[in-house]
């Protein structure tokens, strides 16, 4: 074929490549959408004029060594595509991190060092993953750290505590500031405002311990540093899990109890609820008038109704960190399942 | 545990560098926030550079799991003493009691000014949460359970805060009121299980999300912004109960819903609907809700008080696209009342962009069936109405009944669900 022919078949023969430079010198050219990706390379074209040919190439940190920068270009031409699914990009993503800790290690630090922040989010999961869960020596085995601390060394921080005199103090004075309210209790009914007196000679008394000039907490004047916000789900507790299961049991009981006749109809709801509320009111008002037997069914379904319309809402409890946890959503739409139904386990 | 023989086995053969830890402190404290405070601290005793690692995490998140008491006493004691940087998020939950530490761990806390703070110390008698929590000024993210909030004298407000949440707590009327009305960026609020509070006064500019879910006498809501609302009265209020007082100016639906022109999903759960219908039911409202896509409501359908305030509530709702039911299945309550429901009651209603409508616990009466019938002729543009069965056994007759109700929709799918 003519090269006039050939270069109206083959559309990539238009595309704009950028040339980037690794700090070992060679040099590898990438197509521009990829390589816009990466904001350090994306300021550098824009600012600087540099990567349109291979005099001019990029320069790149000298923590991106070429394995890494192909790895990282392979996850920025994965995800520049805006057609692709939640879905397909977390599937994408978690065969992505399958590497050994060693290139992974080396992957993380180019992406922090080319500010691809996604790509640092994935592989610090990935890292802190493959960290949980391990006894020191597996660690320290995985990622070949050298166990350079004595024995003493590695005690040291338990027995800090101990011994710290603040802690010790506080202590001291907490226990005596409890007895003495205790007996106080005694003696007469407390009112609200004397707590609060207690309390902040109490806050008066440890800034003084302490050194502080000021009363109360609140800001200290230290430099802190400018961190980036996490936006990370941490407000999904990890200890729900156990919570979970607490709540399914202490769910069982009311309903089969409640299941005598036909007024209940509601099925036990199943815990999709992320709450671990174990209600610690206690029944005080069965005088309204309705017979005691009858206010605790009524109590029991209102409270069955409430958690079933509340399940659905999970997702919802932080809307405001929709963005936080959107990364963590395993594709569908949050705001779409809020009413179709009960995802019952 | 193979991957440890097979780096054994790299190590022998290759020459290995430890790359861990020549990451930058800022993704090695990012690692490490992703542990549990626990094993981040532990870290500690993996090699000489890992020693102050988790000095720096920004997140601390603390769990007494599998710990004992000594133990996560220790832990926390450590943790908040020890660590140098600032603190971004903090979170703590536990199952035991911590009622002798709490104090000092809050004034360790609030020292450090974290921008998030999290507890859920759900065991044991409420905590009281001191005056220093209420000092850090840059809060931006505050979740409490099991707590009492009582706030000192002089409160200055949280400047930043976006997100409260609130569980499990006891506090007074004039303390939850002021406490909102002192942060002015709040967008998300939920207050759910409390104790002490009667009228809820919520005044919120920038509020875009609402949970409220409680034993209280009265409520009244400011909130011009918000977007999404959930509002559920627990049985225990004396709402409920209150027959309607005659001639009552009062409109609680105005007190409530009024100020929420942007409102755009809409939950009423519990026996707000009841506490609603007290009073006066305007049939045209202040404000219109232009926005509202979605509500859903729990309702006795047998009380005609509800039904009249639900359908003005329809009836200030012109772009309302998908309606859930719920219908409240006791007559025991019904002893004294109309159980007649919406029969009798001469309502026409158009519902134009109504496209989904459900109608949940279900029990074939025919106060229900009369409903139905009523939505089936409002909602020409109506597609799907689902019906989940929750009564008796035999439900031939009340399938009987819905199959020959009229549709103004033809499209209008019944669905039953068993």
């Amino acid at each position: 074929m003519s090269e006039s022919e050939l270069s109206v078949i083959k559309p990539e023969s238009l595309k704009t490549y950028i040339w980037l430079q690794c700090f070992d010198g060679s040099i590898q050219q990438v197509e521009e959408e990829v390589a816009m990706f990466c904001p350090m390379i994306c300021r550098e074209i824009v600012k600087n004029g540099t990567g349109s040919s291979k005099n001019h190439a990029i320069a790149l940190p000298e923590r991106v060594n070429p394995s890494s920068l192909s790895l990282i270009l392979d996850y920025c031409r994965f995800h520049q595509v805006p057609g692709r699914s939640n879905k397909e990009r977390k599937s994408f993503d978690e065969k992505f991190v399958r590497i050994d800790t060693e290139k992974l290690c080396e992957l993380t630090s180019a992406a922090d060092s080319l500010q691809l922040k996604p790509l640092v989010d994935l592989t610090s999961r990935a890292l802190a993953r493959i960290i949980e869960g391990k006894t020191p020596e597996e660690i320290r085995d995985i990622f070949h750290l050298p166990d350079d601390l004595t024995e003493e060394e590695k005690l040291e921080p338990l027995k800090n505590i101990n011994d710290d005199p603040r802690i010790r103090l506080l202590n001291r004075l907490y226990a005596k500031k409890r007895k003495e309210l205790q007996e106080r209790q005694k003696l007469k009914d407390i009112q609200v405002q004397q707590e609060q007196k207690d309390e902040r000679s109490l806050d008066e008394l440890l800034c003084f311990i302490n050194g502080d000039g000021g009363s109360g907490g609140g800001k200290a004047g230290k430099n802190k540093k400018r961190n980036k916000r996490r936006k990370d789900p941490k407000n999904l507790p990890k200890a729900d899990p156990e919570h979970l299961n607490k709540e399914e049991g202490a769910c069982a009981v009311p309903c089969n109890a409640g299941a005598v006749n036909n007024i209940s109809r509601a099925p036990c709801p199943s815990s999709d609820v992320q709450d671990d509320n174990e209600y610690p009111f206690e029944d005080g008002d069965l005088d309204d008038g309705l017979d005691p037997a009858m206010q605790e069914e009524l109590d029991r379904e209102v409270e069955d109704f409430a958690r079933r319309l509340n399940s659905v809402w999970p997702e919802r409890m932080h809307l405001g960190q929709e963005r936080r946890i959107e990364s963590q959503l395993i594709g569908g739409n949050g705001s779409l399942q809020r009413f179709s139904g009960f995802n019952h386990r | 545990m193979s991957t440890c023989k097979k780096a054994r086995a790299e190590a022998t053969s290759v020459v290995s560098t430890d790359r861990l830890s020549s990451l930058p402190p800022e993704i090695k404290g990012d690692i490490l926030s992703r542990l549990n405070a626990e094993e981040a601290v532990r870290t500690s005793t993996l090699s000489s550079t890992w020693r102050d690692a988790w000095t720096d995490m920004p997140v601390i998140s603390l769990c007494d799991g599998n710990l004992t008491r000594t133990k996560f006493v220790t832990l926390v004691d450590m943790v908040l003493l020890l660590h140098k940087g600032t603190i971004e998020e903090f979170d703590i939950s536990g199952s035991k009691n911590y009622h002798d530490e709490f104090g000092r761990w809050m004034i360790m806390l609030s020292r450090k000014s974290p921008k998030s703070v999290i507890i859920k110390l759900n065991s044991g008698p409420r905590y009281k949460i001191p005056s220093c929590l209420f000092s850090i000024g840059d809060l931006e993210y505050l979740h409490l359970e099991n707590c009492i909030i009582s706030l000192p004298r002089a409160f200055q407000g949280f400047k930043s805060l976006t997100d409260l949440t609130l569980k499990i707590f006891s506090s007074t009327d004039k303390d939850i009121q002021n406490l909102i009305l002192f942060c002015p960026a709040l967008t998300d609020l939920i207050l759910d299980s409390f104790e002490g509070i009667n009228r809820l006064n919520i005044k919120a500019p920038k509020l875009d999300y609402l949970y409220v879910e409680g034993d209280f006498e009265d409520i009244k809501l400011d909130a011009p912004n918000l977007e999404v609302a959930f509002l559920s009265l627990d049985n225990k209020g004396k709402a409920y109960q209150s027959v309607p007082i005659a001639h009552d100016k009062e409109s609680y639906v105005k007190q409530s819903l009024g100020s929420l022109s942007v409102i755009e999903t809409l939950t009423i759960s519990g026996f707000f609907l009841k506490y609603l219908s007290k009073g006066c039911i305007h049939t045209k409202l202040p404000a219109v809700f232009t926005h509202l896509k979605s509500v859903c409501l729990m309702i006795c359908l047998w009380d005609q008080r509800q039904v009249l305030t639900a359908c003005s509530l329809f009836q200030n709702a012109p772009n309302l696209k998908k309606l859930d039911i719920w219908s409240f299945p006791w007559s025991i309550l019904g002893q004294d009342e109309d159980q007649v429901g919406i029969q009798g009651l001469n309502l026409q209603l158009k519902m134009d962009h109504l496209v989904m409508a459900s109608v949940n616990h279900f029990g074939g009466l025919d106060y229900e069936v009369d409903f139905v019938a009523k939505l089936l002729s409002w909602a020409p543009g109506l597609e799907e109405l689902k019906i989940d069965w929750k009564g008796e056994k035999d439900c031939s007759m009340s399938l009987a009944k819905l199959l020959a109700l009229p549709r103004a929709s033809t499209r209008a799918k019944v669905i039953v669900t068993f």
